[in-house]
């Protein structure tokens, strides 16, 4: 600052000597010229010298003594006038300069200046001195402007600087080893030039204009290789370094305009794509069009000026010149088409090959930017991207329908699945399309609501638009910029949450209205699953004999007669003759050695729109059936017969009972024993299991909005059963469970040979006492030897065959015991902690852990600890693979 | 109709219970006194026709067999509301109408008299119906007829129908109070020997107990027919109404019993009701009633309906419990319950085989409105209920000794010529009792009936 005073000063000081000696060197170097222009050019230099102007002698690379030097070069190719060479005459001025005391800094820029004075002068005369006025244009033009930028425009120059300097290898990419490069390349250029045309400056500022729309003008060539402009070689000679340095800083924005202009043309394969992808496309040209417009306007501007300029003539500088469009101009000028084009080329290069969601959420995620320009250009953009997928949406959400060629969309419908798979595989979502501001539930939403209305259509045959359906379009389509907002609380949302309650309301109203959905489950909850006990065993009791005989005997129509017959005189009569219908029993073809048992079962036949729902879980009811009929078998098996004739039998056989009640004991615990775990085992699967998970279910159905909400719940509380039935359990436990089984039937059969003995023996008694009672009548003995002989032989034989019998009987318990040990095991040392709770019941009172001290191991706390080793050590071994993977 | 249930009312006693059973049925099900279906039971949950048949205008007529010797009960039910309810038919009343004289010999007799008519009123039921399950009995064993006519009528019952289950609810007499009829443990034992024999399952309803909880809980100071009668009548109709309200499980006489009796002869059963309250309580008192306090309850022995010890420290244990719960329940709170009680040892068990609590969920009735929450019955096997045949055993022999009143049973002529009938009557409730204390043991399976059989013979 000090230094700069003292400049100040000096100038003050030496005013007088400097400006006469500049205006010597003015007359020397321009030769004679207007009072007007030549005071004014005085006054002007005085003034920048005095202002020591840095920005002159900053763009400048000459040091004083070079400048000097050249002067004096230009100077001395020109013809002598008085006898004395001009050059001569401006040493001679130089030197008195030099005595002065006055800043070698401003010497520096004023020589400078005088330079490029000269420089011009040259050129004036040798291109245009037709037209005199022009020699001082260039002059007048820099001074003016410098003038300009000074005095009124200081605040966009000082902004100029602050980009410049900024952008001198920072973000907006302006390529500093370029331009660099550029200068270094200019600089011998420089040195060398001799030559300028009047009009450069014009054309300078032309060339940058066209630079702007990727068009090559005289200064500025592409690189074939980056495609960014650089100084055309031959040209360069004519440019001031200053403003080769600008030329490329402006021709920057040309490249950007480029490759705006590459990503947005189909043709060269860098593209977005889809329809998305064109409404993309068509916003970057719809961009590339206003910025043609705008460096249009800049064009016919500089052009109009031009014009005027030769139209007006000189006086018109005077009025007007500020209007001329300069370099710096167009710096000050070009900062926001830049910003803006760079950032189109960042999203559309980010958004190459890209199509549908994938290029939404791409764009998204520009979309939060603190730049308020940037921000309304993402969102511009987004907006129109968005705008095909709400179609799209609104389309399948209010008519079910989708026109997706380029595979964009979030919903697919997959051709190959028919009608009947409609509701749980037709249609599906297409993760990677759905964008990243679409949550996964409202995309379900959508894929839902038009799943409903294709089922509506297809399956129930209903034709019914939906309510307001105009309208929620309206609403839909006109604002494709909410579809992305951050709150989904718009208009959009809004409709598309009401066609969603709609529709799957809709839904919901036919499957469980008309369609009795809800009574359909409860029917095979109580028919497939048991829960009418009294019909099934009215069934069973029915169907006795059939399901006795051997597989190839039965037959499926004589089964549905009874099968009628039980559903006319059970509770099920009641019930509604809509499900009763669907309910049939079915006969699957013998195995060897199958008996009606094995082989007859209960089916729910369902059609048209419940089959689209229920179909899928048809097989799920089949399996479970089985083991419950079994169960039930072995109920029928143990209380109908076992217990009921050893009840019956015991009344008649009393009188036997010093032989058989031995073994009639065992039998009656044996069987109690049997029927205590036939008895809890149904109790645990058809209460615990089946009847407190459809509990819930009811709840969940009850609670349900949409109709996937009931099929879900539904599929869980089968999959629950699954597990509480022993099916795709461990093996062990169903290995276990079905020796349980086969001993019952094992015992079934020896209890009836055993009485078939026992009545034989009885029979025999009988009537051997009648022949007694006989001959007592007649009052002779008329019990021969030989039969009381054979009565004894008998008898014997009848003891040993209870021997045999009762050995019989204590291997069948044997066995029983061992497999109810095994399933308790199973049980005791299961994971599923409602299967332990089981095991326990099974085992209330204690009385096998008693027997079998292996049973309590499983809850001790070591084999838990060991348990749980070995479960870490297996879900490593499972986890490996996939590590590896 | 399927698994059809004949009732068979003998006697005062057993006329008297069975009209209150009969009336209940008819309040759970909306059916009105004459047989008509009320308006409001339009809802087919319920199974009505195990216990009634339609008529050809379709109202409802109870499979009763009303029976007595004397004309003063079934006269009253037949001049009641309810009188149309029944089959007139099935109404057997002896022509003398003298009753049997509190004399069991008498009412055996007289039921061999008039088996013909009896049994033709019996065959048209059991024709009547598509697959008979069962009869239920009501009676007492105390007095004449239900006593002495009852088991004339067992014995012949299952003779004739061998392949169907025979229940009774017997009503065991009060201990408490001197009863006007002296022969009274003459009476029973008779009875007992054809319960043990004859019949599939006896459930015990001690009018001792009944009057006890009466007068202690129910804080009624002298207990009339018609309150202790309508506990009798709940408890009927609660050990019910799996059959009535099917669901998944114990949906047939014989699947209700077949699990609680384990062998032929153990084949009493014990039955406790909570919460137990009375009419003139208007406001009920606020109790907590969650699955597991009526289970708890279940247990205690002064919910029992049978004055038997079941105290921790004697070794009697439960051969088998079937709890039937009624009420607000959570499914998932029974077994909770049943872990519960487990871990607390709530209930002592047999050691001889596996033995727990069986729970059955039915749903009530929409038309009768419980003040409860939770309410639940207890059918239970317990070797305990010995102690109240040693109690008549005891009684008999006091009498028997002094050959007392004997004089009324030698005037029949099953008992003319010796008292032997007597005699083996006692030893058939004497080996019961042992078969009852032998069940308590660990070494019940080796246990050999075969011993008591013969010294019986």
């Amino acid at each position: 600052m000090s230094q700069d005073l003292n400049v100040d000063d000096d100038v003050a000081a030496n005013a007088s000597a400097i400006s006469n000696i500049i205006n010597e060197m003015i007359i020397c170097i321009k030769g004679k010229q207007l009072p007007e222009v030549h005071d004014l050019e005085i006054a002007e230099l005085s003034k920048m010298v005095a202002a020591n102007n840095l920005f002159i002698r900053d763009s400048n690379m000459l040091t004083e003594r070079e400048c000097v030097q050249k002067i004096l070069k230009l100077l001395s190719a020109r013809k002598q006038e008085d006898g004395k060479t001009v050059s001569d005459y401006f040493h001679e001025l130089y030197s008195k300069l030099t005595l002065i005391n006055c800043d070698p800094h401003m010497r520096h820029s004023l020589m400078t200046h005088l330079l490029s004075m000269a420089d011009n002068s040259d050129d004036d005369k040798s291109s245009a001195n037709e037209d005199p006025r022009t020699q001082c244009d260039n002059l007048t033009q820099i001074l003016v402007r410098r003038l300009d930028l000074r005095s009124s425009s200081s605040s966009i120059l000082n902004e100029m600087e602050l980009v410049n300097r900024n952008g001198a290898g920072s973000c907006h990419s302006y390529d500093s080893s370029q331009s660099s490069f550029g200068f270094r390349q200019s600089f011998p250029n420089y040195l060398e030039a001799t030559k300028m045309f009047p009009d450069s400056q014009h054309d300078i500022v032309m060339s940058a204009i066209y630079s702007f729309t990727g068009v090559q003008g005289k200064y500025l060539k592409k690189d074939v290789v980056t495609g960014r402009f650089k100084l055309d070689p031959q040209n360069i000679k004519f440019l001031t370094t200053g403003q080769a340095g600008m030329l490329l800083r402006l021709s920057e924005l040309g490249y950007y305009h480029d490759r705006v202009v590459k990503f947005s043309d189909v043709s060269t394969g860098f593209n977005a794509i889809g329809s998305m992808g064109q409404a993309l496309i068509s916003k970057l040209k719809e961009e590339l069009a206003n910025f043609h417009g705008q460096v249009a306007v800049l064009h016919d501007k500089t052009q109009r000026f031009r014009h005027d300029g030769w139209m007006s003539g000189f006086a018109y500088k005077d009025k007007d010149s500020g209007d001329e469009l300069t370099l710096f101009k167009l710096l000050a000028w070009y900062i926001k088409p830049l910003h803006r084009m760079q950032w189109l080329t960042k999203i559309a290069d980010a958004c190459q090959i890209k199509k549908g969601g994938e290029l939404a959420s791409t764009v998204y995620d520009f979309l939060d930017n603190g730049n308020d320009m940037v921000n309304e250009l993402v969102e511009d953009l987004l907006t129109a991207i968005c705008g095909p997928l709400v179609r799209m949406i609104s389309k399948w959400i209010l008519e079910g329908g989708i026109s997706d060629i380029h595979r964009e969309f979030f919903v697919k419908s997959i051709k190959d699945v028919g009608v009947d798979r409609l509701w749980h595989d037709k249609f599906r979502l297409r993760l990677p399309m759905l964008p990243k501001f679409v949550p996964i539930e409202l995309a379900k939403k959508i894929l839902m609501t038009g799943k409903c209305i294709n089922f509506l259509r297809e399956i129930c045959e209903e034709q019914g638009m939906m309510k307001k359906r105009d309208e929620l379009m309206k609403v839909m389509e006109s604002s494709a910029a909410h579809i992305f907002s951050y709150t989904p609380d718009t208009s959009w949302h809004a409709a598309v949450e009401t066609c969603y309650q709609q529709t799957s309301k809709h839904v919901l109203d036919i499957m469980v209205g008309p369609h009795k959905l809800l009574d359909h489950l409860y029917g095979m909850r109580r028919y497939l699953l048991l829960g009418q006990g009294d019909f099934i065993s009215i069934l069973i009791e029915n169907m006795k004999n059939e399901l006795e005989r051997p597989g190839l005997d039965v037959y499926a129509n004589d089964l549905t007669s009874m099968l009628d017959s039980a559903l006319r005189c059970t509770n099920a009569q009641y019930d509604d003759p809509d499900i009763l219908n669907h309910l049939d029993v079915i006969v699957q073809r013998p195995f060897n050695g199958d008996i009606g048992w094995d082989i007859i079962s209960l089916q729910y036949i369902v059609h048209g729109p419940l089959a689209a729902m229920l179909e899928s879980t048809m097989p799920t009811y089949k399996v479970l059936f089985k083991p419950l009929w079994r169960m039930k078998h072995m109920e029928f098996v143990l209380s109908m017969k076992i217990w009921k004739e050893q009840m019956g039998n015991a009344k008649a056989l009393r009188t036997m009972k010093s032989e058989i009640g031995k073994a009639s004991h065992r039998l009656n615990l044996f069987t109690s024993e049997i029927m205590h775990f036939i008895h809890q085992m149904q109790y645990y699967v058809l209460f615990e299991v089946i009847e407190c998970n459809w509990v819930e279910l009811q709840k969940k159905m009850q609670k349900a909005t949409t109709l996937d909400e009931i099929l879900e719940a539904h599929e869980k509380f089968l999959q629950t059963i699954l597990v509480g039935c022993f099916v795709s359990n461990k093996a062990s436990v169903e290995h276990s469970l079905e020796v349980v089984y086969d001993n019952i039937i094992e015992l079934e059969k020896w209890q009836s040979s055993f009485y078939k003995d026992c009545f034989k023996e009885l029979s025999a008694r009988k009537e051997l006492s009648k022949i007694v009672e006989k001959s007592e009548e007649k009052g002779v003995y008329g019990l021969t030897n030989n039969m009381i002989l054979q009565r004894d032989q008998e008898a014997k034989m009848f003891a040993e065959k209870m021997d045999i019998a009762c050995r019989g009987l204590e291997v069948i318990a044997t066995d029983y015991e061992k497999a109810v040990s095994s399933f308790l095991m199973s049980l005791n040392s299961s994971d599923d902690p409602n299967l332990q709770l089981f095991g326990t019941r099974l085992d209330f009172n204690e009385y096998y852990k008693k027997r079998d001290t292996n049973l309590s191991k499983p809850l001790t706390f070591e084999h838990m600890r060991m348990s749980n080793v070995f479960a870490l050590n297996s879900r490593f071994v499972i986890c490996t693979p996939s590590c590896q993977e | 109709m399927p698994s059809e249930i004949i009732t068979l009312q003998l006697g005062q006693c057993g006329n008297q219970i069975g009209f209150e059973f009969w009336k209940r049925l008819c309040l759970e099900h909306g059916i009105s006194p004459d047989g008509v279906l009320e308006d409001f039971a339009t809802d087919g949950q319920d199974r009505k026709d195990v216990f009634f048949y339609q008529a050809d205008d379709n109202h409802y007529i109870p499979r009763a067999v009303l029976i007595d010797l004397e004309p003063r009960v079934i006269n009253n039910i037949m001049t009641s509301p309810y009188s149309k309810l029944y089959n007139q038919e099935n109404v057997f009343l002896s022509k003398h109408g003298g009753g049997a004289g509190n004399n069991w010999a008498s009412g055996f007799s007289q039921g061999e008299k008039v088996q013909e008519e009896v049994f033709d009123i019996l065959d048209r039921e059991a024709d009547g119906s598509d697959s008979l399950e069962g009869f239920v009995l009501c009676h007492s064993i105390a007095g004449g007829t239900g006593s002495g006519m009852g088991s004339y009528v067992l014995e012949r019952l299952s003779e004739r129908f061998p392949k169907k289950l025979i229940q009774t609810y017997s009503v065991f007499p009060n201990q408490d109070e001197i009863s006007d009829v002296v022969v009274q443990p003459y009476n029973s034992i008779l009875t007992l020997k054809r319960l043990t024999k004859c019949a599939d399952s006896v459930v015990v309803l001690d009018n001792t107990a009944l009057n006890r909880i009466a007068t202690e809980r129910l804080h009624i100071q002298t207990p009339t027919f018609t309150q202790i009668n309508n506990l009798v009548s709940t408890i009927m109709s609660l050990s019910t109404t799996t059959l009535r309200y099917p669901s998944y499980m114990n949906n047939n006489l014989i699947g209700l019993t077949a699990s609680l009796i384990p062998t032929p002869q153990l084949h009493f059963l014990m039955t406790g009701y909570t919460p137990l309250m009375s009419d003139c309580e208007t406001k009920p008192s606020v109790r907590k009633t969650t699955v597991l306090d009526v289970m708890r309850r279940l247990l205690q022995p002064k919910n029992m309906m049978v004055s038997a010890l079941t105290d921790k420290q004697s070794r009697q244990c439960f051969v088998s419990i079937l709890n039937i719960i009624q009420g607000e329940v959570d499914p998932s709170q029974v077994h909770k319950s049943l872990q519960r009680i487990r871990e607390r040892k709530l209930a002592n068990f047999i050691p001889w085989g596996p033995a727990s609590i069986q729970v059955a969920l039915p749903r009530s009735s929409p038309y009768v409105q419980s003040a409860h929450k939770v309410s639940g019955l207890m059918m239970a096997n317990h070797t305990g209920i010995s102690s109240l045949f040693k109690r008549a055993l005891a009684q008999y022999d006091k009498l028997r000794k002094r050959n007392a009143f004997l004089d009324n049973f030698r005037r029949e002529s099953m008992f003319q010529d010796d008292l032997t009938e007597l005699d083996i009557a006692r030893d058939t409730v004497d080996c019961l009792v042992q078969e009852y204390e032998a069940a308590t043991q660990i070494d019940y399976p080796q246990w050999s009936p075969a011993v008591e059989a013969s010294k019986a013979g």
